[in-house]
This record gives structure tokens, sequence and C-alpha cells, in this order.
């Protein structure tokens, strides 16, 4: 229900611009900027100063900002249909956006990245995404060389989380099962080598705009 | 000229080293163990309405012929099947270059960047013109989220080209035995004006396990 509620809301504004008035945490009196193409690591991670924080780097134009500060946009070209042994996104054949783990021109390809986290700071090199909610039907994963799908969140089941690497990059699928405006809330987590606390960014709230 | 002559040594000469020690001295091989690097990079010359396979280095930026090129597929990169499928994979130990980054691994792709795509009808083709391989040695490329084989050494699953629409890509690369891998591209295209156009033969070396 909460979810189409806001949907319908945004499926009123004309662009993510005025989709900001229907989401007003956002604003702040800051402006945004959309990101709609090219290397995008959105998950990307820093331990700075005794602060673990989530960040988004547009390798595009190397410009780094923070979550709130941008919307990141999926595009009409991320249109497709479900492909058939997908059953965790739907039903094959249903519409369904899906930025790949893969490079396609014209499309945000967006991955994490762990590179301003230095081996040795935390226990294993290890830290570990929560996707904790999404707006809409959310599914993020990735796909290995056999053409096997591991989901590492689905809106359906929960909370999603996954290990990533100390000085690390890795992309994944970003799948949308209606257009519109998307909030997903993302936290990460490590503990400390040297002390063996946990640090956290707490929770990170990402906005998608799904063009129809 | 400078790929010709290239080609024709190695045709004689006993493998891809030896080669190397014969085509002198300029440009020192580079070899490849990690990380990424885009293996068909694809470009146009337009003065001289030529194309050209190269390749790109990420970690130093640099451009590279790919006869200056030793791609190490060692061993951190084997992936053991318990059973086989068809144009994909052996059972027992391949060794995969996997599509997604990975630490340790080569993270093998091609580009486009070097030409304008729209000018070829959105297209450009690597042809295999020739391959050698180890006894039961086969190469696969293809990508794992469609399912689709981008090019295979054995006629039973592909054609022998790549028709490549993308402008950046990574595809999953599998070698199915050990041992030293050549493969002879051309890279062949349509352009709007200057119609077909071609590159000379180049010779990639994967030296696998």
């Amino acid at each position: 229900m909460r979810t189409i509620a806001k949907l319908s809301a945004v499926a009123a504004a004309a662009a993510a611009v005025l989709a900001a008035t229907a989401a007003p945490a956002l604003a702040q009196g800051s402006s945004w900027t959309v990101l709609d193409q090219g290397h995008a690591d959105v998950l990307g991670l820093a331990y700075e100063a005794g602060e673990l924080e989530l960040h988004v780097h547009d390798e595009e134009n190397d410009v780094e900002y923070a979550p709130s500060e941008v919307i990141l946009k999926a595009n009409n070209e991320a249109k497709t249909t479900v492909p058939a042994g997908y059953d965790f996104i739907g039903t094959a054949g249903e519409d369904v956006w899906i930025l790949p783990d893969t490079e396609v021109e014209g499309l945000l390809f967006a991955g994490w990245a762990t590179e301003e986290i230095l081996p040795g700071d935390f226990a294993g090199d290890s830290l570990q995404i929560t996707v904790h909610d999404a707006w809409g039907d959310v599914d993020l994963y990735t796909v290995d060389d056999l053409g096997t799908p591991n989901v590492l969140f689905d809106s359906d089941a929960g909370p999603g989380s996954w290990d990533v690497t100390a000085a690390s990059h890795g992309h994944l699928n970003w799948a949308f099962g209606e257009s519109g405006l998307h909030k997903i809330t993302v936290e990460a987590e490590g503990v400390l080598a040297g002390t063996g606390e946990t640090v956290s960014t707490g929770e990170v709230d990402y906005w998608f705009w799904v063009e129809a | 000229m400078r790929n010709l002559a290239k080609s024709s040594i190695v045709a004689g000469a006993i493998g891809a080293v030896a080669a190397l020690l014969f085509s002198g001295t300029a440009q020192a091989a580079t070899t490849v163990s990690s990380g990424h690097v885009d293996v068909l990079a694809l470009a146009y010359d337009d003065t001289a309405n030529k194309l050209d396979l190269n390749v790109k280095l990420y970690a130093t930026g640099q451009i590279v012929e790919p006869a200056d090129v030793i791609f190490d597929v060692h061993s951190a990169h084997q992936v053991t099947q318990a059973n086989a499928t068809a144009c994909r994979w052996d059972a027992g130990t391949n060794w995969v270059l996997p599509r997604l980054e990975t630490t340790g691994k080569i993270w093998a792709g091609w580009n486009t960047e070097g030409l304008n795509r729209a000018d070829f009808g959105g297209s450009v083709t690597v042809d295999l013109l020739s391959y050698t391989a180890p006894t039961g040695g086969q190469v696969s490329v293809y990508d794992a989220a469609t399912g689709v084989t981008r090019l295979h050494t054995d006629p039973a699953c592909d054609d022998g080209t790549i028709a490549v629409s993308e402008s950046h890509h990574h595809p999953t690369w599998v070698f199915t035995e050990p041992g030293t891998y050549t493969l002879t591209f051309q890279l062949t295209g349509t352009h709007v004006t200057d119609g077909a156009v071609t590159s000379d033969p180049v010779t990639y070396t994967f030296d696998v396990g």
C-alpha cells in the first residue's frame, strides 16, 4: 500500500526534480545530481577518522557525493522482461527495469567499492553490506559464470546482506519491478581488527528514479 | 605492415616466446596475470582507412600491441566442474576468466572506444582466422547472464566471429585444457562512407595453467 501511494505521487510528477517535493526528507535546500549513465560506485565504502561511511563515486567525472545528494536514474533503456529462471524477480515475461552488472552504453553501471578501506583495518579484511528495505519490488543479485543468479537482496524476502573484501570493487544487477521513485536503505558494517569493535554507517537512504 | 610482419614471424616460429625474441627489442613483452584488461580494444584509423586490434591495460592506462602481450591464465583461474556443459565447460578442471572483476584474476573484456560504431552500422566483427590450442583444448567466450555464445573455437558451437555492438563489455572466457593457446583475429566492418574495411591479422597468446 505504502508503495502504491508513493509511486502514484511520483507518477504525477514530471521529473526527478519535481519528485523531490514528494520526498521532503531529502531536500534540505540542497540541489541534487542525477546520475543516469556510466560507471558509478554507488555503494562506496570509506573508513576515515574512525567513521565508516557510504558515498557515491561518479567514476566518469571522478566526483564523490553523499548518497543524499544524488538521484540514481535507471533510463527507460533499462526496461526489459523478466528472463526465464529468475523467479525471484517475477514471472518470466513481466516488465522489469534492470541496471546490469556489466557496462551497457546509456545505462548506469552501478557497483560497490571498498577501495578506501585499507587492508588490515577490519577483521578478516571483510565488511558487510546490508540492504534493509526498499520501496516497491527491488531485487539485487549477481550472476556467476555458469549463469546462475545469486540473490543479495529481494524486497519480498526482507533484508539481505553480502560480504565484501577491503580494497576491492564489484558490480551487481539492480532490478526494479516498477517505474518511479524507489528509496533503498543500506547499512555497511565491519569489525575493527585492532579493537574488535563493530563500526557501522547506520542506515543510509539511496534514491533511485526508474524511468517509465 | 607491422602487424603482418609479426604474424609472419609467428607463423614460422616455434612458438610465441620465440617470436618475441626475434621480433626485436623495441618493446618488451607485457605479461597480464590479473586486473582489468580489454583484450580486444577495437579502433579505426580514418586516414589510413584501416581497423586495428589493440590491448588496453587499465593498470597503467597503456594501449599496446597484442603481439607484445602474454595473458598468463595461472592456477588461480582454475575452476573444477563435476559435469561438462556443451559449448561451455569440460568436466574436471577449466581455466576461467570471470565476467565480473575478481581479485587476483584477469578481468578480460573488449571495447570500441577507438571507433564510432554508428559509422559501422552499430557493430564491427572480430573474425577468428585461426587458432592453436593444446590437445583437446577449446576456448569458449560467452555471456552468462543471457546465455549467448560470443565465440567458440569449436565450429559446432559458434561461427567463429564476435559481433561487437558494445562500447565496453566483459564476457566469461573459458579454456578447457592447460597449455599455450594462440588466437589470430581480424577485425572487419562496413564503414558508412568508405565501405568494407579490415585490420591486419593479429595474434594473441594465452598461457594457460
